[in-house]
């Protein structure tokens, strides 16, 4: 699925079938007399080469070579680039917005990444089973705010240094990264507030009943997976 | 019985006079052979509109007398490192 190179389409039926992969798809509608399209073929070629966007697959398409594609697409000026993943449009860029073209693939790549890792059947979008497999990902799951390396909150900062105390195996998922896991896991597991601590799938509390267990030395006994 | 509620807000990057950050102390006997996190869902229960609505942080003592009276301390929260929508 790695593609280190820009794949170029010939025809419309190539194009169709390539909107079907569930991975995020990068499409450039170009001529080769266009001097902003040579620029976007650069970045295209520079992107496709980037380790973090292994998955992502870049195409570009002669806009006057398929004018039926270019009508099906809407596309009316060159350059236009168009994100996708299965069968849907996810973003359009018009004209050579490099800044605004990279800012898309780095937010969709992302975006679309961390969906296909947690879900193994990516056509799966029911938000229970999304959270379900999140909350398993590792024997201990944290959802704070921000990362371990830079947290957004002082009360996930303080959970987070607890926890390196105890020197406990764990893992973490960002809930400022995603809105719908946010408010959903709320919901689920019933409890208001961030950071909040799994383990084994088993809600435990927030930094309040974390601290407790530390104070009455029974904190490494309930990380135990 | 012993209960008390704080307004920390101005620990945290929000206006002046906001209420949106609190500690609460709560002692009861009730809380008696209740797990920690069986009393914080009651505490949370009973806030549960305030918390849908105002509040953005909550920080939870929940104590049986008995503890309160080894205890008699309220804890520290955490300093602030988020801002406004956080």
């Amino acid at each position: 699925m790695s593609t280190n190179t820009v794949i170029e389409i010939k025809d419309i039926q190539q194009f169709n079938k390539l909107l079907l992969r569930d991975t995020l798809i990068v499409t450039h509608f170009m001529a080769e007399w266009a001097q902003q399209c040579l620029q976007i073929n650069d970045v295209f070629s520079e992107l496709s080469q980037n380790k973090d966007y292994s998955s992502v697959i870049f195409a570009k398409v002669s806009a006057e070579d398929i004018p039926e594609l270019s009508q099906q697409m809407n596309v009316t000026s060159v350059p236009t680039c168009i994100l996708f993943s299965k069968s849907k449009q996810l973003s359009r860029i018009e004209g050579a917005d490099v800044p605004q073209l990279t800012q898309q693939v780095k937010q969709l790549a992302f975006k679309l990444g961390s969906n296909v890792g947690i879900t193994s059947n990516a056509s799966d979008h029911n938000i229970d089973e999304r959270l379900k497999t999140l909350i398993n990902r590792s024997p201990v799951m944290v959802f704070m705010k921000g990362t371990p390396d830079a947290p957004r909150c002082g009360f996930s900062r303080t959970l987070i240094s607890i926890l390196n105390e105890v020197n406990a195996n764990y893992d973490t998922f960002d809930i400022l990264s995603d809105e719908e896991v946010r408010q959903s896991l709320k919901v689920l597991s019933n409890w208001p507030t961030y950071p909040q601590v799994y383990v084994k799938g088993q809600l435990i509390g927030g930094l309040d009943i974390i601290k407790e267990l530390k104070e009455s030395e029974e904190l490494v006994s309930a990380l135990k997976p | 019985m012993y209960m008390n509620v704080m307004n920390e807000s101005h620990k945290h990057n929000v206006p002046k006079g906001s209420e949106t950050h609190f500690r609460v102390v709560i002692v009861s006997p009730q809380f008696e052979s209740l797990t920690s996190l069986k009393r914080h869902r009651l505490v949370n229960e009973a806030l549960r509109q305030e918390l849908d609505a105002n509040i953005h942080a909550l920080a939870i003592q929940a104590l049986t007398p008995d503890q309160w009276s080894h205890e008699q301390s309220v804890n520290e929260s955490p300093t602030c490192r988020g801002g406004m929508g956080l």
